[in-house]
């Protein structure tokens, strides 16, 4: 059968020349014949006819033996696409309208199409993936799930019998590695000593745990890099391996470095390093306080398993539901209403996926709208070239070509534009792609949005490529084969008339305009959305403020240690010129990552939810946030039954009351309020005043509580970028080993917070830009081509008298009345669709007034623009001329 | 095949049987198949091609330039190895055919 390919293949290469030679082959079978019959006394010209009447008919029997090697639809389909491509490169500016249109459509379906692929089909580089599992705990009582389990819980789930091994693993564990350079932060995973043997992931150099001996507690303190941190920090030396390296301050072994490609058990979440759970209690004042192994409550791991042979998904889900409702009944009082969710590990946190897939969701319907304009862009193009070719055609037919060979053939002809704009779709797509990889959100966890594309997205985009080939081309392609025989050879075109009023191609043109009017309304919307965002008050002075992070935890100091490294690190900040106040905090806001609490403020009242803040002296002056009344915190030790809380506090829990002085219950403790401050924005720019806690700061605070570690904040005279080198010098002089992260001024903090407005302004206004682009090259193109077909109308027009200035207001007047239709209808959906959006809004109605007026206003100009210029060319058209033309 | 009144892939058996006397060029495998079937066979010359080129096709001649007895350039096809055992197939199978019909029409 291969070779039968071979054979075939190999003469396709030669087709031309294997032709030639069988021509060969039977002259010199007809000319050996000739010659035979006239040696038997044949005259010559008998012998001829003769022998070529026995022969056959060469042509056919040649046609046969082509078919041999070639399937007839093969060299039908060939045959056609020559055709195709020679037509298309006759008229290169259609052919680039055309494939533009499909481009811009495909390239954003495919865009969203990549974003789902790799949310719903994911797959981990790892060996055998389809047998990695996911497990997470599942809470019965509200249905969610992706939620994190106990260490007892996982040390249960490992009985299960369907699965070789189960891990379980933290992936948000930040230390400060040192060697090779000034020590820095990175986020690593603790995980359970098989973790390794479970997730399989390729090594560069060395291996994984030793899953007999790393569990133990105190034993072996050993570390696996990844690719990326072996080659940024130690220069991809393979003799890493064995060497010892600082983990906070200790010193372990570095037994291998990942492959390239794996990044962690869990799609997005990056890790750099991953050390086993023999090390938990050496780093035990990292990030987790509490009891972590014994305490059932203490839910922090995920965890991954792998199938055994022959077990399936649903089985080893049925398992671990048994034993699930086995702990239920154990342990009533941490574990009733708690199950366990497994599914194939590589696809998005289920948590985070319902957020996901409503956004592109969104997304998606807005690049369908896009392609679809584009759609009844090309299919008004190939219509009105079809028309222009209706002689041709109509020849063809008259002749006796078939109807279905026919359309068969125009069909190849826009698939084939439309392969070419598929392919020009993927690249779009791909770069659409790169630069949501490089999409920084503004939190400081590890998080990856790199989309990988796949073979899948290009399938993607080359089947969706011919669908809108053929969508868009079997209209024009019937309407074109229509056996009106006479009138078309005729050259008559009254039918098709200067102004059919329920035409194909008007109607696909009023439709595009309604399109793109909704795209516009869009994306005018989160245009202004974006403007109305940046213009609200955070409730803060952001000018010349900078933020450094540091987290004294991380080198494993006692807290004596650490007071003292706070003490020197402010006093050192505060003392340096230009700098007006330091402060210290455990987070600022609009980190995205502070901690909530909810209290009920006094017995009666209802219950209020807060941010918790820890702040040291005067971060209300650094941060610009006013002080209402009250005083702020003092220096020295802290009383810690004080708090100072915001307006938003005061105005909920109790208004209008004089609350300096006041005392409320938080968690049966009695708190004195001593100060009140302004409401700033706490967590998001949207958000309304949130009540925040702010408490004085622990002397030797660190970072436990909070994933951003301690914030250093100066206010600075000048622009704050310039004192970053003395305040790094400064805390290296007080303590070269500890990593600063996350310098950054307010101002930049504040504009990362704006990403979201952000992104959905870009995303929506470049898809209202491409329907824009897509329908004004819709518009001019119908309305030229209507000038072209009315060449000789006109001309009559201006023979009997016609002013030029009546020609221009004809033509005007067809493409406006397109417009106005459209925009009609357009705005009619848009009034309709606009509340969908009204989730997304900054302080704008979903029925913005400005939006709904200067978008008709700017689509009717730039129709009647793309109108202006083919109006103008008919009404410049030179009557002799124009009535001579054909 | 129908208007060379052949039983359907007969032809090509003829044309691997005629083969195993040796090389020979498109003419004169054309000429031995008259001769041997003593003119009955009526067959149009020129679907001898087609079916030469499915034959090689399938691996069971190969078609090589060569020289022909005067010396003009020729396309010399012979059978290959596995031509052989396809022929020995198709053999048995129009025997055991021929054998069929022969004892339909009551003649064996």
């Amino acid at each position: 059968m291969l070779e039968r390919w071979r054979r075939r293949l190999r003469y396709w290469l030669h087709s031309r020349e294997r032709a030639r030679l069988l021509r060969e082959e039977m002259e010199f079978h007809l000319e050996l014949k000739t010659r035979e019959l006239m040696e038997d006394g044949m005259a010559e010209q008998d012998a001829h006819s003769t022998a070529r009447r026995q022969f056959g008919n060469p042509t056919a029997r040649q046609e046969e033996s082509r078919e041999t090697w070639m399937a007839r639809w093969l060299t039908d389909f060939m045959r056609d696409a020559t055709f195709a491509a020679r037509t298309i490169r006759k008229q290169p500016g259609f052919a680039a309208l055309a494939v533009l249109s499909a481009a811009l459509g495909i390239g954003a379906c495919s865009l969203v199409f990549s974003i789902a692929n790799f949310a719903l089909f994911g797959r981990l580089p790892v060996h055998d993936p389809s047998r990695l599992m996911n497990i997470s705990g599942r809470d019965l009582r509200e249905g969610s799930v992706g939620r994190s389990m106990a260490y007892p819980d996982l040390a249960d789930l490992r009985q299960a019998e369907c699965f070789q091994g189960i891990t379980g693993y933290f992936q948000f564990m930040p230390a400060s590695i040192s060697g090779g350079g000034e020590p820095q932060r990175y986020w690593g995973t603790i995980a359970t000593a098989n973790y390794f043997d479970v997730v399989r992931p390729s090594f560069a150099v060395g291996h994984g745990f030793d899953a007999a001996r790393d569990d133990r507690q105190g034993e072996s303190p050993v570390v696996v890099l990844s690719y990326s941190l072996w080659k940024s920090r130690f220069a991809g030396d393979p003799a890493i391996v064995g060497q010892r390296i600082d983990l906070n301050s200790r010193k372990v072994t570095v037994v291998g470095v990942t492959g390239p490609a794996f990044r962690g058990a869990e799609t997005m979440f990056l890790s750099d390093f991953w050390i086993p759970f023999s090390m938990l209690d050496a780093l035990a004042d990292v990030g987790m306080g509490g009891d972590h192994l014994h305490n059932r409550l203490n839910q922090w791991l995920a965890a991954a398993g792998r199938l055994r042979d022959g077990a399936s998904v649903q089985s080893g889900a049925a398992e671990l539901d048994v034993i699930g409702k086995r702990l239920s009944a154990a342990w009533p009082a941490t574990n009733d209403d708690r199950g366990f969710y497994v599914e194939r590990a590589g696809q998005l946190n289920p948590g985070m996926r319902r957020m996901v897939v409503v956004f592109f969701a969104l997304l998606l319907a807005v690049s369908v709208l896009v392609l679809c304009t584009a759609c009844a862009n090309v299919a008004n193009l190939l219509l009105a070239r079809a028309s222009a070719r209706q002689k041709e055609i109509a020849t063809r037919l008259a002749i006796g070509a078939g109807r279905g060979r026919l359309v068969r053939q125009l069909l190849t002809e826009s698939v084939m534009l439309a392969l070419a704009g598929g392919a020009a779709g993927y690249v779009i797509s791909r770069a659409g792609a790169s630069a949501i990889g490089r999409v920084r959100i503004p939190l400081s966890l590890p998080i990856d949005f790199s989309i990988p594309l796949d073979y899948r997205v290009l399938l993607f985009s080359m089947s969706l490529a011919v669908l809108t080939g053929v969508i868009f081309g079997l209209a024009p392609a019937l309407r074109a084969t229509s056996p009106d025989l006479t009138g078309a050879l005729k050259d008559e075109r009254a039918h098709i008339g200067p102004w059919r009023r329920f035409g194909l191609r008007n109607i696909l043109v009023v439709a595009q305009v309604a399109m793109c009017m909704v795209l516009l309304v869009c994306s005018g919307l989160f245009l202004r959305s974006l403007r109305s965002a940046a213009k609200i008050d955070t409730g803060m002075s952001h000018r010349n403020v900078l933020l450094m992070g540091f987290d004294p935890g991380l080198s494993g100091r006692s807290a004596k240690d650490s007071a003292r490294l706070l003490d020197a690190i402010l006093a050192g900040a505060a003392r340096l010129p230009g700098v007006e106040s330091a402060t210290l905090a455990s987070n600022v806001p609009l980190d995205m990552e502070g901690t909530q609490d909810i209290l009920s403020p006094a017995p009666g009242k209802s219950p209020v939810r807060v941010d918790i803040y820890s702040v040291a002296p005067r971060f209300f002056e650094t941060l610009g946030i006013p002080l209402i009344a009250g005083e702020d915190f003092r220096g020295g030790v802290p009383a810690d039954d004080i708090v100072i809380v915001n307006q938003a506090f005061a105005a909920q829990a109790f208004p209008g009351e004089n609350l300096v002085g006041r005392r409320i219950d938080f968690y049966k403790r009695s708190l004195r309020i001593v100060g009140v401050v302004g409401t700033a924005k706490s967590r998001t720019i949207g958000e309304e005043p949130h009540p925040c806690f702010y408490f004085p700061i622990a002397r030797d605070a660190r970072g436990n509580d909070s994933l951003t570690g301690i914030t250093l904040a100066l206010r600075t005279r000048g622009d704050p970028v310039g004192y970053v080198t003395s305040v790094r010098q400064t805390i290296g002089k007080i303590e070269p080993t500890l990593a600063v992260f996350d310098v950054r001024t307010m101002d930049v903090q504040i504009e990362k917070a704006l990403l979201l407005p952000r992104v959905s302004a870009a995303l929506f206004g470049l898809a209202g830009l491409m329907g824009l682009l897509i329908s004004t090259v819709g518009i001019y193109g119908v309305i030229s081509f209507s000038v072209a077909r009315q060449t000789k109308d006109i001309g009559i027009r201006v023979a009997l008298g016609a002013r030029r200035a009546q020609v221009l207001g004809m033509v005007l007047r067809q493409g406006l009345t397109l417009t106005f239709a459209g925009c009609a209808i357009g705005m009619l959906a848009a009034l309709a669709l606009s509340r969908i959006t009204a989730s997304l809004l900054y302080g704008v109605s979903p029925t913005d007034g400005l939006t709904f007026a200067a978008v008709p206003a700017a689509l009717f100009t730039i129709a009647a623009i793309a109108c202006l210029v083919p109006a103008r060319r008919a009404a410049k058209l030179d009557p002799i001329r124009a009535l001579r033309c054909e | 095949m129908g208007k060379n009144d052949l039983l359907p892939g007969t032809l090509d058996m003829m044309v691997l049987k005629t083969l195993t006397r040796g090389t020979m060029h498109g003419y004169a495998i054309a000429q031995l198949l008259k001769q041997l079937s003593e003119d009955v066979l009526q067959v149009e010359e020129g679907s001898l091609y087609p079916a030469l080129q499915r034959l090689e096709l399938n691996g069971w001649i190969e078609g090589e330039w060569g020289v022909s007895a005067n010396n003009r350039r020729a396309r010399m096809y012979k059978l290959t190895p596995s031509g052989r055992k396809m022929l020995a197939s198709e053999v048995e199978r129009y025997r055991q055919m021929t054998g069929a019909i022969a004892r339909v029409m009551g003649m064996a």
